[in-house]
């Protein structure tokens, strides 16, 4: 399944790709008519590096348990709860970037890990006292992604070395793995006791899926010599769900301690920082030939 | 500006490849899998069988009784989804019900007994569980197991404490006794303690069960001529066949009978366990359960319940319990006799198996118990859709 997804973003990746080329070489004409340094300016290629760091906030859309409650008014506590933006992920990748008159558009491809986090605690009563017994699960959750983003960028000053800037696309994230680490936690009341029941860390990247999301940000580049370094802060929002439904009820070493997935739709925060070079130059210096 | 259009026009196509169709969760015909949690902590359950209704499934359990030793017993109903809908416990008079449940049109039937009388006791109930008819059934004590049998009557296995016999039943669905024999344990034999220890200990159950083999002949697997055994009884004076076991160190824990004399099986000898998917077995004759046993199931645990059904045309699905604490489903194809598959139930907190089914559209029902937080015993539930059976069969 994940070879299948890989093979069709790669297929995506060309696509995008030769339609930039000719759009460029169309454009290449139209300059070579005009001519001039200032025509030569209204277009560039970038490629460079971008990674940076990222929070996510998990939402669930539909909330589901193993356990079914007998006692109704335990099931609202059973239910997990979720953490935002807590735990820090990171991503890397390429930035290959087209420019022409302030705008330009951009794929991204790159690794990405996100984390968030859940909890939520079983209890039991006796004739003793109510909550004699009580169990926390601890979840921490990561996913490894390829993500495959498709940016629009506009120059809000399109002069000068210091251009503020602010994006927009959609991005495809694609499962490459997803360590799911359970913590259990064991209280007896009555006794007074705390045990460790256990911790349990498995990948389990078919519990979920490749998702879409949409983005927008803002951020400002700055030119150094030939060589543009940027900064930008792009807020993540999934459209699809990045949990598998068909294998929520499937049974693995979780599932067996009641531990399931919800529908879960990632919104996540990333800043990154890039370097991008130029790939057509003024100063025939660094050109390999003329 | 023309070319951007055309790029992105594109692009918003291509991400359309993405976008393919959200599968749904469809519990109600996908496979499940359900824990039935109660937050009190002195509850335990011990559920018997799952049978079909028009609005889901009832699960049939025991559950532990302040007034008495004895389970008593409660119903659960659930929808078609696994989710809980509705528990009842009966008045504690009526104590351990009895294996299995059956479904006649809208009417659910299961046997139990009297605590202060040791009476077997035929329950009658409808769809919504509420309405109990109880039916003292003759003068029956000690039931032990019950099945259906082709004319849409009930047998009865149960054992009675003055004859020293065990003794097999047809009854009507209204109470009434059709036909009875009873069998000698052997004189001198004292299995009372051990039929008391099924009842109140969790470790003590007996692999007590009994079936048909065909109109008239049936068969019931328990305490006859000092040992545990598999007896085929038209109810003559004297068994038409025995399958003798090994006083009670070896034997036979659950039978299917395929075709007339061809049989489906699970069977021990002290610690090893044995399962042969099919085999015939002399009905009419005297044998011995060893002699059809081979190889040692070892991955089996020692002293498993075991449960048979068929499945499809040509396969049944064995189920027992593991040394690793899980839950096993072997799926034999009876060509064969090979397994096409196998299905287990349960990581980290131990399993325990009651009992496996199917229902109307061939979903594999398995009940038994789990422990939550490692200590609380409770009732688990999991549903193997059909399409899941079928994937792995073929």
């Amino acid at each position: 399944m994940i070879r299948r997804r890989l093979l069709l973003g790669a297929r995506l990746f060309a696509l995008i790709f030769a339609c930039l080329i000719v759009g460029d070489a169309e454009a290449q004409r139209r300059l070579d008519a005009r001519g001039g340094i200032e025509s030569f300016l209204d277009t560039q290629w970038w490629l460079g590096l971008k990674f940076g760091t990222n929070v996510t906030q998990p939402f669930a859309n539909e909330t589901y348990m193993v356990t079914s409650q007998i006692n109704a008014a335990s099931e609202e506590e059973a239910a997990k709860q979720y953490d935002d933006f807590n735990l820090i992920g990171v991503q890397i990748g390429l930035d290959a970037t087209y420019y022409a008159r302030g705008l330009s558009f951009g794929i991204q491809p790159m690794y990405k890990r996100i984390r968030y986090s859940y909890a939520n605690r079983f209890s039991w009563d006796s004739s003793i006292q109510p909550e004699a017994f009580i169990t926390d699960y601890d979840v921490e959750q990561a996913l490894d992604l390829v993500v495959v983003p498709i940016t629009l960028k506009y120059d809000i000053i399109k002069r000068g070395n210091l251009r503020p800037f602010v994006i927009a696309g959609v991005s495809y994230s694609f499962i490459m793995g997803a360590n799911k680490q359970l913590d259990i936690r064991h209280t007896d009341v009555v006794l007074d006791s705390r045990v460790v029941g256990g911790e349990v860390s498995l990948n389990v990247p078919n519990e979920f899926q490749g998702f879409l999301s949409a983005f927008g940000g803002i951020g400002a580049s700055y030119d150094v010599g030939n060589i543009r370094l940027y900064l930008d802060f792009a807020y993540n929002y999934g459209i699809t769900s990045a949990v598998n439904k068909e294998e929520i009820f499937e049974e693995n070493a979780f599932f067996a301690v009641g531990e399931i997935n919800d529908d879960i739709f990632i919104r996540n925060i990333s800043g990154s920082f890039g370097v991008v070079f130029p790939l057509k130059f003024i100063d025939n210096t660094f050109q390999s030939s003329r | 500006m023309q070319s951007y259009i055309r790029t992105l026009t594109l692009l918003v196509a291509i991400s359309g490849l993405f976008l393919s169709c959200e599968d749904e969760l469809d519990l109600e015909n996908d496979s499940f899998f359900r824990i039935y949690s109660n937050r009190n902590a002195e509850i335990d359950y011990e559920p018997i069988d799952i049978v079909e209704t028009a609005s889901g499934y009832v699960i049939l359990a025991a559950t532990k009784l302040v007034d008495s030793d004895f389970k008593g017993i409660q119903i659960i109903t659930v929808d078609k989804a696994g989710n809980f809908l509705r528990e009842r416990t009966m008045d504690s008079e009526m104590v351990v019900p009895t294996p299995d449940m059956f479904r006649v049109d809208s009417t659910f039937y299961f046997f139990a007994m009297s605590r202060t009388t040791l009476r077997a006791q035929l329950i009658a109930t409808d769809e919504n569980f509420r309405n109990l008819e109880v039916t003292p059934v003759g003068n029956v004590l000690y039931p032990l197991s019950a099945a259906m049998n082709s004319g849409g009557n009930l047998l009865l296995q149960s054992y009675d404490p003055a004859s020293l016999t065990t003794v097999i039943s047809e009854v009507r669905t209204d109470g009434t006794v059709l036909n009875q024999a009873g069998y000698t344990i052997g004189a001198g034999q004292d299995v009372e303690p051990t039929i008391l220890a099924h009842y109140l200990e969790p470790d003590g159950r007996q692999p007590f069960f009994c079936g048909e083999v065909n109109p008239g002949n049936y068969y019931f697997n328990g305490f006859y001529d000092f040992s545990l055994s598999l007896v085929f009884s038209d109810f003559s004076q004297e068994p038409s066949g025995v399958v003798q076991g090994q006083s009670d160190n070896g034997g036979i824990r659950a039978a299917y009978s395929i075709t007339g004399n061809l049989f489906a099986l699970v069977g021990f000898q002290f610690d090893e366990n044995y399962v042969v998917p099919s085999t015939p077995v002399g009905t009419g004759t005297t044998s011995s359960s060893i002699d059809l046993f081979s190889s040692d199931q070892a991955e089996l645990k020692t002293g498993t319940p075991a449960a048979i059904i068929p499945y499809g045309e040509n396969h049944v699905v064995i189920a027992a319990e593991t040394e690793s604490r899980e839950v096993a489903l072997y799926f034999y194809n009876l060509t064969t006799t090979e397994v096409s598959g196998i299905e287990t139930i349960g990581f980290i907190n131990p399993f325990t198996l009651s009992t496996v089914r199917t229902d109307e559209e061939q979903n594999l029902l398995v009940i038994g118990t789990t422990f939550t937080s490692g200590r609380f015993e409770r009732v688990f539930f999991r549903k193997v859709a059909a399409s899941d059976v079928n994937g792995f069969l073929n």
